[in-house]
């Protein structure tokens, strides 16, 4: 079988090689044979990784130990599901899904664009199989997944294994890690089109008609996986915490940034013909992010807790970076002319210039993480002194980028397409900024001294009160013009325009997370020893230690402490974090009792028992609010899903071009 | 923030790091009783968590800091800890401890790099970004800024009467509002 997946990958690498030259060749060339023959190679690559792919998890499930990867990341005892998720759960394997997934991609891309744009696809088609063929030649030289265990000559069979890693068995690792993929391997799929566009010469905006909604749930999949990471380090790690600004979580966040950005002025081009430069600069960025991100995943570049090991391919993929980076560049630069601006800026006080400037600032964003990140690496390897960047960094840095991006989020949408009078935005935020003051007196009269917070919360009711506004004058024009109900006249409103009106729910979303952040400033922490019957005052809850229970079963030992939570005299929920060593892989693992509720969140973390046995060492936390970040991306979900509809309004938007210059006393435009 | 980097005695220490070594002995000889006796949650107070929120805690695998590093048995942030707690029982100051722990790890101890030398680029290179992301931005508009375009009055009038008709539509909508119903796909 080992054999057959080994022979399977080979053979994709190969085809992917084929393709792409065939792709490119036949284009050049004028055979349309050569191009017919790559787009098909992509179906046959989909087949092969599909064979190899379930040649694996078949052996992951039925526990076929001469494999090196399988030996290493399943084991008999270990639920079926998690054997299925090892698939990902390990370097090789990872390596396989990701390359499956680009080829799924892939496929789809090709069999849905058979009969259009007959110019860029075999562009497309060449850059997607040269990333596939990168990929698959790592699983075909470097690291197989099909690499049996061998003893002198022989091959031997280890009868088990050592299980997939304890953190990684945990519902949301299941979902976590292909949502991530899902995200990272998707957005070579609009980069792939920009860069046809740029070099078939496209007129006109064609690549961002295609890809837009390509690219809309390539975010939604990232932001899916980006929330889930931060689930699973809130409920698995122990750390009390959803975001440690560990280096993977960063690469993560990176290519999320750009392409949030890329959404925002991607519309720019769409509705003005304008920042084309930008759009394809942001395209490419997210692209290399993407596979910097994986890089920093798959080669231990930086310490993580997430991070595999030391490994091989850290040259490959540091050269395959390097070198699209100056591929894109050169690519860039070399047809800029085909990349001018069709209309331009009327006022620097307009919704354009508004897109550009929360671009600025979403970048920003995005470089002090990144720069935080890659600032050790870089350090150590010119001085020789390593230097660690944590928690304090970002925080300080970032705080401040996030409450004005949070600010531009209220501001954007209320300024006019083309020109806004102030008379205009005096009247358009008015009623917010008022909203918005008055807030943060309540908050300080209530006796809040947290200054951030008090910013935080007051920008939050700003861009609350902005939405709403958006939507109650839309819905009260229908309202009356039609003589629909309220609600109807909102349906209607947001069908009309779903892109506008699913955005400022996916705004909403953004907002009710930044009150979960937010809360942050309020937590409690505190870490105490219990005997059983012992009860101990946390915030405004007692605590009391019911039992200490010991257990086994076939994959882990473990020992669960059960708590009652009391409140105001009442036993009011009964938790029980327990703490478990894994069996096979010798490994400990926390898990946490938490209880969920809307205002703050009571989350108890069991340490273990003191040397002497007479105690039990806890830790409590309390965390305000954080049920917000989680209700936030439901929202957030919701509004993405809205844009994903077609309005039922098509809406046209007039370029401004220059007709002449002002030489006439009459002027009115400045 | 330079301080942390200042050999303490390589030549003779003024006086008041003088006093400050033999307390850092002190700290020692004290700490040595603690050893075994001392229960790691006697550490996590807001004393010690003060000068630890200064200091990363280097497990290789949580990026929190000595002072929130929520494992209890932690092989990085403990013993840290039982440092700092040590060096407050004989009266040594934040400054002191966290100097004392930087000169015998480097700069690789403090949780966010120092506002010096190299460490100082950290703090600066998302800030020279920004601004330099305003330069572009600003140049950008300039550039892309259209020519103002001559109107004469009678179409500066209408499209005033336009903007007036449609703030006054969104504002105070009334069912006598012009306009008919959208283009349907």
């Amino acid at each position: 079988m080992e054999n057959i997946g080994a022979l399977a990958i080979l053979l994709s690498f190969c085809l992917a090689v084929f393709s792409a030259f065939a792709a490119l060749t036949g284009k050049y060339t004028k055979r349309p044979f050569l191009v017919v023959s790559a787009e098909r190679s992509v179906y046959a690559i989909w087949c092969l990784l599909t064979l190899a792919s379930g040649l694996l998890v078949n052996a992951l499930i039925s526990g076929d130990f001469r494999l090196s990867y399988v030996a290493a990341h399943s084991n008999h005892s270990m639920h079926w599901i998690y054997k299925f998720a090892a698939w990902w759960g390990g370097q090789e394997g990872s390596l396989l899904f990701w390359a499956w997934l680009l080829a799924s991609y892939s496929t789809v891309i090709v069999y849905t664009n058979r009969r259009k744009f007959r110019q860029m696809m075999p562009i497309v088609v060449a850059i997607l199989m040269t990333t596939l063929a990168f990929f698959t030649s790592l699983i075909t030289f470097v690291i197989s997944p099909f690499q049996v265990l061998m003893a002198g000559r022989g091959i031997i069979d280890v009868g088990d294994g050592q299980g997939l890693n304890p953190l990684l068995q945990w519902w949301t690792m299941v979902i976590h890690p292909p949502m991530l993929y899902l995200g990272y391997v998707g957005f070579i799929v609009p980069f792939a089109f920009a860069m046809a566009s740029l070099l078939t010469h496209q007129q006109g905006d064609s690549w961002i008609h295609t890809t837009r909604r390509w690219a809309i749930v390539t975010w939604l999949f990232q932001s899916t996986g980006v929330v889930l990471g931060m689930g699973w380090a809130y409920t698995v790690l122990g750390w009390g915490g959803y975001w440690g600004w560990d280096p993977v979580e960063n690469a993560s966040l990176l290519p999320w940034i750009s392409a949030t950005a890329f959404l925002h002025s991607v519309m720019m081009q769409e509705k003005k013909g304008m920042m084309k430069v930008w759009n394809m600069v942001l395209v490419s960025a997210t692209f290399f992010l993407s596979i910097l991100g994986t890089t920093l995943t798959r080669t231990g570049l930086v310490s993580s807790v997430h991070a595999f090991a030391q490994s091989p391919i850290k040259p490959y993929f540091t050269s395959f970076l390097l070198g699209g980076l100056v591929l894109t560049t050169y690519a860039i630069l070399r047809n800029l002319p085909y990349l001018r601006s069709e209309s331009k800026l009327e006022s620097v006080i307009s919704r354009e210039s508004s897109f550009l400037f929360n671009n600025l600032i979403l970048l920003a964003g995005c470089f002090a993480v990144l720069w935080g990140t890659l600032f050790p690496v870089v350090m150590e390897a010119l001085t020789g002194e390593k230097e660690t960047i944590d928690a304090p960094y970002y925080n300080r840095v970032n705080v401040p980028i996030g409450l004005f991006l949070l600010f531009l989020t209220g501001v954007g949408p209320l300024i006019a397409w083309r020109k806004s009078s102030f008379d205009s935005l005096r009247r358009a935020f008015m009623v917010p900024t008022i909203i918005g003051v008055l807030t943060m007196a309540a908050l300080a009269v209530g006796g809040m001294r947290q200054m951030t917070a008090m910013i935080a919360f007051g920008l939050v009711a700003f861009v609350v009160a902005t939405i709403v506004s958006e939507f109650f004058k839309g819905t009260r024009a229908i309202h009356h013009k039609e003589h629909l109900n309220v609600l109807r006249a909102a349906f209607e409103l947001t069908w009309r325009n779903t892109r506008r009106y699913g955005g400022y729910v996916v705004h909403m979303g953004i907002v009710l997370m930044f009150v979960g952040f937010t809360g942050a400033a309020f937590n409690l922490k505190e870490t105490k020893n219990l005997g059983l019957g012992e009860t101990v005052r946390f915030g405004h809850y007692d605590l009391k230690l019911l039992n200490v229970n010991d257990g086994t079963n076939d994959n882990y030992d473990y020992s669960k402490a059960t708590v009652d939570v009391i409140k105001d005299g009442k036993v009011v929920d009964q938790l029980a974090p327990e703490i478990r060593m894994y069996k096979a892989s010798q490994q400990q693992n926390s898990m946490v009792g938490i209880r969920r509720r809307l205002n703050e969140d009571l989350y108890v973390n069991y340490s273990g028992i003191l040397p002497d046995g007479s105690k039990a060492t806890f830790q409590f936390h309390q965390f305000p609010l954080v049920s917000c970040i989680w209700l936030g991306y439901w929202v957030l979900l919701f509004g993405t899903l809205i844009c994903l509809v077609p309005s039922k309004v098509r809406l046209q938007y007039a370029r401004t071009e220059v007709v002449s210059v002002a030489s006439v006393p009459q002027t009115v435009e400045s | 923030m330079q301080a942390y980097l200042r050999p303490l005695n390589r030549r003779r220490a003024p006086g008041y790091l003088r006093t400050w070594n033999l307390k850092l002995v002190a700290a020692f000889v004290l700490s040595l009783s603690f050893v075994v006796a001392q229960d790691p949650t006697a550490l996590m107070t807001p004393e010690v968590a003060r000068v630890g929120n200064r200091l990363a805690c280097r497990c290789g695998g949580c990026r929190n800091t000595v002072g929130d590093c929520p494992m209890i048995k932690c092989h990085s942030a403990d013993p840290t800890r039982r440092r700092i707690h040590d060096m407050q029982a004989v009266g040594i100051t934040d400054d002191q401890i966290v100097q004392a722990i930087v000169q015998e790890e480097g700069v690789v101890a403090l949780a966010s790099p120092p506002a010096t030398g190299w460490g100082l680029l950290t703090w600066l290179g998302p800030g020279i970004a920004l601004l330099l992301g305003f330069f572009v931005y600003t140049q950008w508009v300039r550039r892309n800024r259209a020519l103002p375009v001559a109107m004469n009055a009678k179409d500066s009038a209408l499209l005033e009467r336009f903007r007036d008709q449609m703030d006054q539509e969104l504002d105070e909508p009334s069912d006598k509002t012009p306009g008919g119903k959208p283009e349907k796909r």
